[in-house]
C-alpha cells in the first residue's frame, strides 16, 4: 500500500498553479483551528465537571482533581461520576465522528454515517446478543463485560459486510446502492435487536441506551472497555488515512494512481466499523453524531483526511460532551416548569439531544447536498 | 376467470386467518367454540367475553389497519409512479406518528377524536416536505434514500419526545410509536377509526380511473383532459388520509403498504388500479392479521410489537424490489 502515499497530496496539487503555497497556508490555518478546537473541548469538559446536581466552582473542581477536596463527596462526585463520564463522552464522540469521516470520504456520499450503512445497528445487535447470552437473566443488558466490545465489532463487521456483499456488483460497489442497502439492512437488524431486548425483559434505561444512545450510569468500568479499542485501532487509522484520501477522488482516479480500490476500500471501511462499534458497545447508538461532525469539520478544514480526521474527532467529542451536558442539566429537578421524574435513575438520554440538535442541521444538509 | 378465482381465494384466506386468530391465545378455542361465542346468544359468559371483548376488537383493528395500509400503498405507488413508494418509506408514517406521540406523551388537551386529524396533518406536512426535496422524475431510489433519512430523523425525535415527557411510559409505548403495535387496540380504538373507513370506500370507487390515467404519463394524461397536478395532489392526500387513522391507533406499521400492491400485481398479472387497489387492501389485511398473530404467539409470554415482524419480513422484500426496480430502469433508459 506504499503506492498510496503520494495520492494523499493529490487534492493539493489539483487545486491550481499556486498549490504549494496554498497548502502550507491551509496547513497553518487548520493547525490553528485544531488547537482552538482542542482548547474548546477542554473548556467544555471542565464545565461538564463543574455542573451537575451540585454545582462546583473551578477551585473546588481543581482541588477535587488533585485529591485535596474540602469534603469527601466532592471527590466522589468529581472522580467517580463526572470525570469518567466526560472522558467516555469525549472518546466515544471522537471515535464515532472519525468513523463517519472515513465513511463519508470513502463512500463519497454526504449522507453516509455509521448508522446509515448498518454498522451502528449491527454493533448494537452484537452487543445486545453478547449480553443476553452471557447473562440471560432479567435486566442484564445494563451491565458490560469484556465480550461486549468484541461482539459489537463482530456485529458491526457482519452487518457492514452484509451490506457490502448485497450491494456488490461486477463493476465494484456503487456508493448509492451501498448506502441504500445499508439503510434497509439497518432497519431489519434493529428489529432483531428489539426482539432480543423485549424477550430479555430488560429495563427501560438499557432499551433507550441501545436505541438512541445514552451515557447514563457510565463509569470507569465502562471506560476500561473503550480505551483498548481506541488504542488498538490507532495504527490502522493512521494507515487508512492515505487510502481514504485516494479513494475519495473516485474509483477512476484512484485506479489510475495505482491503487487497488476494492482492497483499499475494505481496509478503510473496516477501520470505520471498528471505530463505530467500539463506541457503540459502551454508549449505544448515538443518533446523528457520525453524520454531522464530519460535515462541520469539513467546512472548517476541507476534505483532506489528514486534517479532516483529527478535526472531526475533536468536533465529535465537543458535540457529545456538550449534548450530554445539556442532557444532564435537563435531567435535574430544579427546573421549576419541567417536571421530569427521574424514576429509578432514568435520565434523558444524550441521544435524544443529539437528535434534537441534529434535526435542523440535517434538514439543511439535505437541502444543500441533494440538489 | 383466473382473476375471479384468485380474488375468491384471497378473500377466503383473509376470513380464515381472522378465525384462526380468534382461536389462538389463552385459552385455545376450537372453531365451533369461536363461532358459538361470536354468534350464539346464550353462550358461556366467560368465553364469550374473551372472544368478543378481547380478541375480536384486535382482529377487527388488524383487518382495518391492514386494509387501509394496503390500499394506501397501491394509491401512492401509482400516484407517484414509483414502485418503491409507501407511506413508511417517504416519511409520512413517521411524521404522523411523531404528532400522535407528542399529543399522547405530553397529554396535550386534544380529544381522542382529534388524533387521526393531527396524524393526517403531520403526515401531509412531512410528505409534502419530502416531495418538495425530490422531484417526481428523479430516481425512485433517491426518493427512498431521502425518505429513509427523514424517517430516521423523525424516529429519533419520537424517542426524544417520549423520554422527555413527564410521564415516561413503558417499553410498549416506545415500540407503539416507533414501529407500530396493536396491543392497545380495544373497541374504543376501533370506534375511533371506524368512520375513517369511509375513505376506503371512496378510494375504491373513485381512484381507479385517475390512477390508470396517471400511469400513462403526464403528457398523455393532460391530453386526456386530466389536470395532472391537481389529481396527483388529491390522490396523494387521500393516500395519507388512509394511513393517518391507522397511525393514530396502532402506530406506523411498516412495509404492509409497500409490499401488498406488489403481491397483488404479481398474483393477478395486472397493474389495473381498479383491481389492484381493493385487492391490496385485502392482502394488507391478511398480512397484518398474520403478523399480529406472530406478535401475540411466537414468543409467548412476551408480546412483540407487530411492526417489528413486518419490518423483519418486509426489509428483504424491499431489497429484492430495489434490485429489480433498478434493473427495469436500466432497460427503460
Amino acid at each position: 500500500m506504499t503506492g498510496a502515499s503520494p495520492n494523499g497530496q493529490h487534492p493539493g496539487t489539483v487545486s491550481g498553479a499556486g498549490a504549494v503555497s496554498d497548502r502550507t497556508a491551509t496547513g497553518v490555518g487548520s493547525r490553528r483551528i485544531l488547537v482552538t478546537l482542542g482548547a474548546l473541548l477542554l473548556g467544555v469538559m471542565f464545565a461538564y465537571v463543574m455542573l451537575g446536581p451540585v454545582i462546583f466552582g473551578p477551585e473546588q473542581v481543581w482541588k477535587a482533581l488533585i485529591d485535596q477536596a474540602d469534603e469527601v463527596f466532592h471527590r466522589i462526585s468529581v472522580w467517580e461520576v463526572r470525570v469518567p463520564r466526560v472522558l467516555i463522552a469525549a472518546l466515544a464522540g471522537a471515535m464515532l465522528a472519525s468513523s463517519g469521516a472515513f465513511l463519508q470520504s470513502v463512500l463519497r456520499n454526504p449522507l453516509a454515517a455509521p448508522a446509515t450503512v448498518g454498522v451502528t445497528q449491527g454493533a448494537v445487535l452484537g452487543a445486545v446478543l453478547a449480553l443476553a447470552i452471557s447473562f440471560g437473566t432479567e435486566g442484564a443488558l445494563d451491565d458490560l463485560n469484556a465480550f461486549v466490545p468484541m461482539a459489537a465489532i463482530l456485529g458491526g463487521l457482519l452487518a457492514g459486510g452484509l451490506v457490502y456483499v448485497l450491494s456488490y456488483r461486477r463493476a465494484g460497489t456503487d456508493p448509492v446502492r451501498l448506502i441504500l442497502t445499508g439503510v434497509i439492512v439497518a432497519a431489519a437488524v434493529s428489529s432483531v435487536t428489539s426482539f432480543i431486548v423485549l424477550v430479555s425483559g430488560s429495563h427501560i434505561d438499557s432499551i433507550v441506551r441501545w436505541l438512541v444512545g445514552s451515557l447514563g450510569n457510565r463509569t470507569w468500568e465502562h471506560l476500561v472497555f473503550l480505551v483498548p479499542v481506541a488504542v488498538l485501532i490507532l495504527p490502522l487509522v493512521v494507515m487508512a488515512v492515505p487510502l481514504a484520501n485516494a479513494l475519495q477522488l473516485g474509483d477512476a482516479s484512484s485506479v489510475s494512481l495505482g491503487l487497488r480500490t476494492e482492497e483499499a476500500r475494505a481496509i478503510t471501511l473496516m477501520t470505520a466499523v471498528v471505530l463505530a462499534a467500539g463506541s457503540v458497545s459502551v454508549v449505544g447508538g448515538i443518533a446523528f453524531l457520525g453524520l454531522i461532525a464530519p460535515h462541520l469539520a469539513r467546512t472548517l478544514v476541507g476534505s483532506d483526511l489528514r486534517r479532516l480526521l483529527p478535526c472531526s474527532a475533536l468536533v465529535g467529542a465537543i458535540i457529545l460532551v456538550s449534548a450530554d451536558l445539556l442532557a444532564r442539566v435537563f435531567s435535574l429537578d430544579w427546573i421549576p416548569f419541567w417536571e421530569i421524574q427521574t424514576e429509578s435513575g432514568s435520565r434523558v438520554p444524550v441521544g435524544a439531544f443529539t437528535a434534537l440538535v441534529g434535526a435542523p442541521f440535517f434538514l439543511y444538509l439535505m437541502r444543500e447536498r441533494m440538489r | 376467470m383466473r382473476a375471479a378465482g384468485v380474488v375468491a381465494a384471497i378473500v377466503s384466506l383473509c376470513a380464515l386467518v381472522a378465525v384462526v386468530s380468534l382461536m389462538q391465545g389463552t385459552p385455545d378455542l376450537s372453531v365451533g367454540e369461536v363461532l358459538e361465542a361470536l354468534f350464539g346468544s346464550e353462550s358461556e359468559g366467560n368465553r364469550q367475553f374473551i372472544v368478543r371483548n378481547l380478541r375480536l376488537p384486535r382482529v377487527v383493528g388488524a383487518v382495518v389497519a391492514g386494509a387501509m395500509l394496503g390500499a394506501s400503498g397501491a394509491v401512492m405507488q401509482d400516484t407517484l409512479r414509483n414502485p418503491l413508494a409507501g407511506p413508511e418509506l417517504i416519511g409520512v408514517s413517521a411524521g404522523a406518528s411523531l404528532a400522535v406521540a407528542t399529543i399522547i406523551a405530553f397529554r396535550l388537551p386534544f380529544p381522542g377524536i382529534a388524533l387521526p386529524i393531527a396524524a393526517l396533518l403531520a403526515g401531509l406536512a412531512t410528505g409534502t416536505a419530502i416531495l418538495s426535496l425530490v422531484s417526481l422524475k428523479s430516481n425512485p431510489m433517491r426518493m427512498l434514500l431521502v425518505g429513509a433519512a427523514f424517517t430516521a430523523l423523525l424516529n429519533a425525535l419520537v424517542i426524544a419526545v417520549i423520554t422527555l415527557a413527564p410521564n415516561f411510559g413503558g417499553v410498549s409505548v416506545i415500540y407503539r410509536f416507533l414501529v407500530g403495535s396493536l396491543s392497545d387496540v380495544q373497541w374504543e380504538e376501533v370506534r375511533l377509526v371506524a368512520p375513517w373507513t369511509i375513505t376506503l370506500g371512496l378510494v375504491f370507487l373513485l381512484s381507479g380511473r385517475p390512477l390508470n390515467i396517471l400511469k400513462l404519463g403526464d403528457e398523455v394524461a393532460e391530453g386526456l383532459g386530466v389536470g395532472v397536478r391537481r389529481t396527483r395532489a388529491l390522490l396523494f392526500a387521500s393516500a395519507v388520509l388512509l394511513v393517518a387513522p391507522v397511525i393514530a391507533i396502532a402506530g406506523p406499521i411498516g412495509f404492509i403498504a409497500l409490499v401488498s400492491p406488489h403481491i397483488v400485481r404479481r398474483l393477478l398479472r395486472t397493474s389495473d388500479a381498479r383491481i389492484v387497489v381493493p385487492l391490496s387492501a385485502v392482502i394488507g389485511a391478511v398480512l397484518v392479521l398474520s403478523a399480529d398473530m406472530g406478535a401475540r404467539l411466537a414468543l409467548h409470554p412476551h408480546e412483540i410489537a407487530v411492526g417489528l415482524w413486518t419490518v423483519v419480513l418486509g426489509a428483504p422484500a424491499l431489497l429484492v424490489l430495489m434490485q429489480r426496480g433498478l434493473l427495469r430502469r436500466r432497460v427503460l433508459s
